[in-house]
């Protein structure tokens, strides 16, 4: 009854995080068309909080990514308390897979945030740093090494989840 | 079994959480003293302004997150080892402060719609009025108090069966 229970609240969880990010996702797809709008007009005029044409597609790849992840983490918690590790171990490590290309993604976007900042500060890339990292800078570094981490994380649960898969085939055989 | 790759990574999300949270409560310091020296957003940002109760109610929220980080990391040294019923009470103990702030939460956000409700024109519909209030800031906000609410649901389960487990473990041993 408790595990049925922890299963619904999971999934309760999982959809109100895809809510979340679709009205991320919508804000993305409004700045992209700013960004367009002001390459049409005037390319110089863009202030440093401004986003380059490239990071803001990338920043809207990024908050599409998680979605087949979030998907992928729908069917892992409706196995919560079946105890059928191999699937789980399968889906963990879907998940990884996704959670390391949510990783990447977010990580050249943060480069090409940076480069487009360096650019117009101008001084080079050490002495503006302490300008550039900005609220919206620390906000997305701050997400790609969650990403980084919670990659790692899902790694080793699905290594943990395959070996808990195979001592149960042994205690079977054994039985 | 070993769980050390788990361990350093779960660790590695509190310390995460811990620096984000740190750089919020000095952001959200900043804006307390501000609205407190009458400097607060209202002035500038129209519709989206705190007043000193938004931010001191967003100030209480952070400060009741922190023991959950706290224990997040002593229950991430506990990976792969026996329930000996201190994961229980950690997470019972997490699943309070997530209660408080969900109770936080909920405040904050009937402050800020209380706060637009006299912002607004009074000329529109109700429905129109509430779709004015309910901006970008309240929605994040609303979806943080839901989240939270949830969270302790599952942190409140997640004790219950740590518990049974502890429970079923001393049985064991007693019978070998």
């Amino acid at each position: 009854m408790e595990l049925k229970k922890l299963s619904w609240l999971l999934r309760a969880l999982l959809v109100l995080a895809g809510l979340a990010l679709a009205m991320r996702l919508r804000l993305d797809l409004y700045d992209l068309r700013v960004v367009v709008s002001n390459l049409r007009n005037d390319p110089y005029e863009a202030s440093l909080y401004q986003r380059s044409f490239v990071s803001s597609i990338l920043l809207c790849l990024a908050h599409l990514a998680p979605f087949p992840a979030l998907i992928a983490a729908w069917g892992l918690f409706r196995q919560v308390g079946l105890g059928r590790g191999f699937y789980q171990e399968k889906r963990l490590r879907v998940l990884a897979m996704l959670s390391g290309l949510e990783t990447v993604l977010l990580a050249a976007s943060d480069a090409m945030m940076l480069s487009f900042r360096t650019d117009r500060l101008g001084g080079g890339f050490l002495w503006g740093l302490p300008r550039m990292l900005d609220g919206t800078m620390l906000l997305y570094l701050g997400l790609t090494l969650g990403c980084a981490a919670m990659t790692a994380a899902v790694l080793a649960l699905s290594r943990s989840a395959g070996r808990a898969a195979a001592l149960a085939d042994e205690n079977a055989l054994t039985i | 079994m070993d769980n050390k790759p788990l361990t350093r990574s779960l660790r590695a999300l509190a310390a995460l959480g811990a620096a984000f949270w740190l750089y919020l409560v000095a952001d959200n310091t900043y804006h307390f003293v501000l609205a407190l020296r009458g400097q607060a957003w209202p002035a500038s940002y129209g519709v989206f302004g705190r007043s000193t109760a938004t931010e001191s109610l967003i100030l209480l929220a952070l400060v009741a997150a922190a023991p959950i980080l706290w224990d997040m990391w002593a229950l991430a040294g506990q990976c792969g080892g026996r329930f000996d019923g201190s994961a229980a009470g950690r997470l019972r103990r997490m699943g309070r402060c997530g209660g408080a702030d969900t109770v936080l939460l909920a405040l904050l956000v009937w402050t800020m719609l209380y706060e637009r409700a006299d912002r607004v024109d009074q000329a529109m519909s109700v429905l129109q009025r509430l779709v004015y209030r309910l901006d970008i800031y309240v929605m994040e906000m609303l979806a943080l108090a839901l989240a939270a609410a949830i969270i302790t649901a599952v942190l409140f389960t997640l004790s219950r069966l740590a518990e049974r487990a502890a429970v079923e473990q001393a049985v064991n041993d007693l019978t070998i």
